[in-house]
């Protein structure tokens, strides 16, 4: 789960208000919202993030280590794994963990095959992931 | 080929504008261009880029400009003027004038021949094809001769870029970016809706529904559970799978 998306899920979570009412409540700069949850490359210094953090009441850091498992980054993987036709393991907020080949990625949500089986897995629950037997196929 | 003085005139351009140009002294000009000097080889790149023509166009030396008619004078009586004045010369005896043999054309310059062999791979030629086709070695071309075939040459490339523009225009292919895509869940979705089959699928706060999809758009899916119509939101949607497993 990208930083966007958490935001994206913690404004859910407070009664979907707008941005420009988060934008006004949490003194943030204007238009710097949409951008964290929109972009698919990670947006926003510190400062806006830990202002978020303190306005939807949850620790800084549960914002900031975030900046380092964009959307993009995700799509990278997902299509490396794809390119050299090897497992991810993708590890969701919700605890659970899933390790398989990837069928397809698409804006929102991406198809492993868990031996045999299709699983839709939805991007934005996603929070890490690695790529398995990179090594084995380099070599 | 055509005379320094008509191609400047086509051009719209003064002496003194050509001058300014080239940096060749206005006297010098006017010499080039009434015949009275050969425009040497050192001139002739300043003058055709001066005058946005090849160095070929421009005849190494012009013959003279025609003379501009006086207005005529107004006259009470419409008498013609005599043909010839007493002590001076007839207009055909000025004119006549013995034509000046140019001299020969200088051999191609080093970096013409460069040029060449540079350009004829490009168009997919061989060396000794061009050197059949002109008829002697390309170390033996004028300049002259050395700048039309680069001119041809530089045609053909031309042609041909334009040609692939346009090929290309017609085939291009469209980036493949996952990021702008959404088809690939849409079409899954649709195959396990005309499929009618059972899907589980599985929230964030580890909740549970089964049900088959009757439709669904870019945030919600509804499907058809157990307890009637059900309506989930993706967002609150951690993943999905077939009931029963199988791909």
């Amino acid at each position: 789960m990208s930083t966007g998306d958490y935001l994206r899920f913690l404004r859910a979570l407070h009664g979907g208000k707008d941005f420009f009412t988060i934008q006004e409540e949490s003194g943030v700069p204007s238009g710097i919202m949409r951008q964290i949850e929109q972009r698919y490359r990670h947006v926003g210094d510190d400062e806006t993030l830990r202002k978020l953090a303190a306005y939807y009441n949850v620790p800084a850091e549960e914002l900031l280590w975030r900046k380092e498992w964009s959307r993009a980054r995700l799509t990278f993987a997902l299509e490396d794994a794809m390119r050299l036709d090897v497992p991810i393991r993708l590890h969701l907020r919700t605890g659970e963990t899933f390790e398989g080949k990837v069928r397809w990625v698409d804006l929102a949500a991406t198809c492993l095959d868990i031996d045999g089986q299709e699983v839709v897995v939805q991007r934005h629950w996603v929070d890490t992931w690695e790529l398995l037997n990179v090594a084995e196929t380099a070599t | 080929m055509y005379n320094l003085w008509e191609i400047r005139k086509r051009k719209g351009m003064s002496i003194r504008e050509l001058a300014a140009r080239t940096g060749i002294p206005q006297e010098r000009l006017v010499a080039y261009e009434q015949g009275r000097e050969t425009i040497p080889y050192s001139d002739l790149p300043r003058l055709a880029k001066a005058l946005y023509v090849e160095e070929w166009e421009i005849k190494t030396l012009s013959d003279p400009p025609p003379q501009k008619r006086r207005p005529q004078r107004a006259q009470t009586t419409p008498t013609r003027r005599p043909s010839s004045r007493p002590g001076g010369r007839s207009r055909s005896q000025r004119r006549a004038r013995p034509k000046r043999t140019p001299p020969p054309p200088s051999p191609a310059r080093e970096t013409q021949i460069a040029h060449l062999r540079q350009l004829v791979p490009a168009v997919g030629m061989t060396i000794e094809e061009i050197e059949r086709s002109v008829g002697k070695s390309i170390n033996e071309l004028n300049r002259r001769e050395a700048s039309q075939l680069l001119f041809r040459l530089q045609e053909i490339l031309r042609q041909r870029k334009q040609e692939a523009k346009e090929e290309g225009a017609h085939n291009r292919r469209r980036a493949y970016l996952p990021e702008g895509v959404d088809r690939f869940e849409m079409d899954y979705l649709t195959s396990l809706q005309q499929a009618a089959v059972p899907v589980h699928f599985h929230l964030f706060d580890g909740s549970e529904v089964v049900g088959t999809i009757i439709g669904f758009g870019p945030y919600t899916i509804t499907l058809n559970t157990s307890n009637g119509e059900t309506t989930l939101n993706k967002l609150a949607i951690a993943w999905y799978t077939r009931a029963g497993g199988g791909a």
